[in-house]
């Protein structure tokens, strides 16, 4: 029977579908046809692919009838990394490679017209899939062989060109071919600049203990943080280390992070994978699409799943489009961003700690409690200003800080000693441990992430506690979001104060207190915060 | 000898091969050149119950594409109204009618190729 099955893969997303690319080649009206919903990009494989079968000096079968189904043929494909599978596909059918070579392996790439192979983003994500169902083997471009190697028990063929790829199928010695450009060659200037952010460390901070204490409980819980303060406070500075006291990923989330930046085509092979919590901060000009995921035709990650386990900083957020702010509301709650593209819809993961600052005015002058308040700002503006602030966004924000800038001799007080990041990263990790243990049996593993219901259910606060709540419920000072998030906070505080105090310890009425100050922006007393930092 | 009687010649020998792989492969020859304002059918043969229009096509390489590429849809219908217009000229009817290409390399040396399609399209 002159037909054959290759394997491949299609992405939607960051989720892959292993498709069958089957071709049958019979005789008939000499014609090529390419059906099952191929996009613009694929339709025109079939012409790459008979150039680059004549040209690898194989035989393109020019007197028969070539038929392409790419099934499940309902399913929309896109992209350009079919040719491989497509060529492999006629190549069998036309009796050229053998048959059962094909069995449990799958084919990535695109091709050019010389038979040479071409680079493609996505190959984890595909690999991925195509590891889920069974494949065993898989033929990627040379470059990408490192990355589809990320997948366990995968056995992977890095080729140069399709001539190779036929060698290898016949078990015939693989013939020479000029090395693939990888995919990252498109980067004209090495630019090093973001190597700034690892010599940053906690320690480089003075003073700030509220600030310190509150990112300490937005690292540990996983929660979303807003810090407000006039200019030169420090918010952009503390925020940078963030990511300094964030404990290695575990092993899901650095295969999640890893495919995404390989989805966006930003990986970079010679790192492998992605271990170190990422760390995105947005210029205010970034639109939705690129914030949250977009593109036409095939999805790209936006800069929310690229910080997927790690922190997307938004620097004078109120001066970002109101729309795009508003895109960020979902994602905050679920993390997970759902983009629909023509009738079919791609889930990115997008579960990162979300860190907001802004200035108390447009100007970033204004106090309230300083005696000198040197704000330019006429009243109605500042007012516009902080409507901007204060909405939704910061309702699924759980921790509020004020950050007032440093008194002048503060800064040249030699006893003062700031703690490392590695310390505070220590007493993160402890705090998150407790929380897996805690959550073993569930789908998430940090405080921010746990539903109300399973909260107030599994893990109620003390009953002194949970009249504090609704005591701030009942005075307008907190939504019913808010209660919930405040419960949630709640047990980060006890958390952390178990790691300080190696017992342990449950949400009682001081734990709320310092859960509902953290969520009102409230001043920390000062035994909170030295409790942890003394 | 000129190009196009060279072209003539090739094109006569090739039909005689077809003719002769044709018969001896069990069909029944009906018909050669048989020709009508709307064009030509090169052979017309009987294979069974069904009536074969069949176009033969000569080359003495594949280097300027195969002759089954020739085969455009275009061409196909015309063959399919000639099958027609030579069952109404001979007033017979047959029950089923079939495109056959029959392709033809005649190398400079050595002995021809012969690849039967049955059924174009």
């Amino acid at each position: 029977m002159p037909f054959a099955t290759a394997g491949t893969v299609s992405l939607n997303g960051a989720l892959g579908h292993l498709i069958e690319v089957q071709a049958d080649v019979s005789p008939g009206q000499v014609l090529t046809t390419l059906v099952g919903r191929p996009d613009a990009s694929l339709s025109e494989a079939k012409d790459r692919c008979r150039m680059a079968i004549i040209n690898s000096e194989l035989a393109w079968p020019a007197t028969k009838r070539i038929t392409i189904l790419l099934s499940p043929a309902d399913l929309v494909k896109r992209g350009t990394h079919f040719d491989l599978a497509i060529c492999v596909a006629v190549l069998a059918a036309d009796g050229q490679v053998p048959r059962p070579a094909l069995r449990g392996t799958a084919f990535i790439g695109e091709l050019t017209l010389a038979g040479g192979l071409r680079c493609v983003p996505g190959v984890l994500p595909m690999v991925l899939a195509a590891a889920e169902r069974g494949v065993h083997r898989v033929f990627v471009p040379e470059p990408l062989a490192q990355e589809a190697s990320m997948v366990p028990g995968m056995e992977v063929f890095g080729m140069r060109s399709l001539a190779q790829v036929a060698a290898e199928l016949n078990e015939e010695p693989v013939p020479e071919a000029p090395a693939v450009a990888p995919l990252s060659s498109s980067r004209l200037l090495a630019w090093r600049g973001h190597e700034r952010l690892e010599e940053l460390d906690m320690a480089d901070l003075l003073g700030m203990p509220d600030t310190k204490y509150a990112v300490e409980a937005a690292a540990a819980g996983g929660h979303h943080l807003l810090l407000s303060g006039p200019k030169g406070s420090g918010k952009t500075s503390i925020a940078e280390r963030i990511p300094t006291i964030l404990p290695e990923l575990s092993s899901e989330e650095s295969l999640e992070l890893t495919a995404i930046h390989s989805l966006a085509g930003i990986l970079d092979p010679a790192h492998g994978m992605l271990t170190e919590a990422p760390y995105a901060a947005p210029h205010h000009d970034a639109s939705k699409a690129s914030l949250i995921g977009g593109g036409s035709g095939q999805v790209r990650p936006g800069e929310l799943s690229r910080a997927h386990g790690g922190v997307l900083f938004l620097d004078e957020f109120p001066l970002f489009r109101a729309d795009v702010i508003d895109a960020l509301r979902q994602p905050m709650e679920s993390g997970d961003v759902t983009v629909a593209r023509q009738g079919e819809s791609a889930l990115l993961p997008a579960r990162g700690m979300v860190v907001l600052a802004c200035n108390p005015c447009p100007c970033g002058e204004w106090r309230a409690h300083a005696g000198v308040n040197r704000c330019s700002c006429r009243e109605g503006v500042r007012r516009d200003y902080q409507r901007k602030i204060s909405g939704p966004i910061t309702d699924r924000v759980d921790i509020t800080r004020h950050v007032e800038p440093l008194s002048p001799h503060a800064e040249h007080d030699l006893f003062a000693v700031a703690e490392s990041s590695a310390v505070v990263r220590h007493r993160v990790e402890l705090a998150r441990r407790l929380q897996a243990i805690r959550y073993a049996d569930c789908s998430w593993r940090l405080n921010a992430h746990a539903p109300g219901p399973a909260l107030r259910e599994r893990w109620p606060l003390s009953p002194a506690g949970q009249r504090a709540v609704d005591d701030a419920v009942f005075k307008g000072r907190l939504t019913r979001r808010g209660a919930v998030r405040v419960h949630r906070l709640a047990w980060t505080v006890s958390d952390l104060a178990s790691v300080r105090a190696g017992v342990n310890v449950t949400p009682g009425e001081e734990e709320v207190d310092v859960a509902l100050r953290l969520r009102l922006g409230a001043a920390l007393l000062a035994r909170t915060v030295e409790a942890v930092a003394g | 000898m000129t190009t196009t009687a060279f072209r003539r010649a090739l094109g006569a020998y090739g039909e005689d091969v077809a003719a002769r792989h044709l018969t001896g492969a069990g069909m029944v020859l009906l018909d050669r050149n048989w020709r009508c304002p709307e064009g030509e059918i090169d052979l017309v043969l009987r294979d069974g119950r069904v009536l074969v229009v069949c176009e033969v096509k000569t080359r003495t390489s594949f280097l300027c594409g195969t002759p089954h590429e020739a085969i455009t849809d275009a061409k196909l219908d015309r063959l399919r109204r000639l099958g027609q217009a030579w069952m109404l000229a001979h007033e017979v009817e047959a029950e089923e009618t079939r495109v056959d290409l029959v392709a033809v390399l005649r190398p400079e040396r050595g002995p021809a190729v012969v690849d039967h399609v049955r059924g174009v399209g």
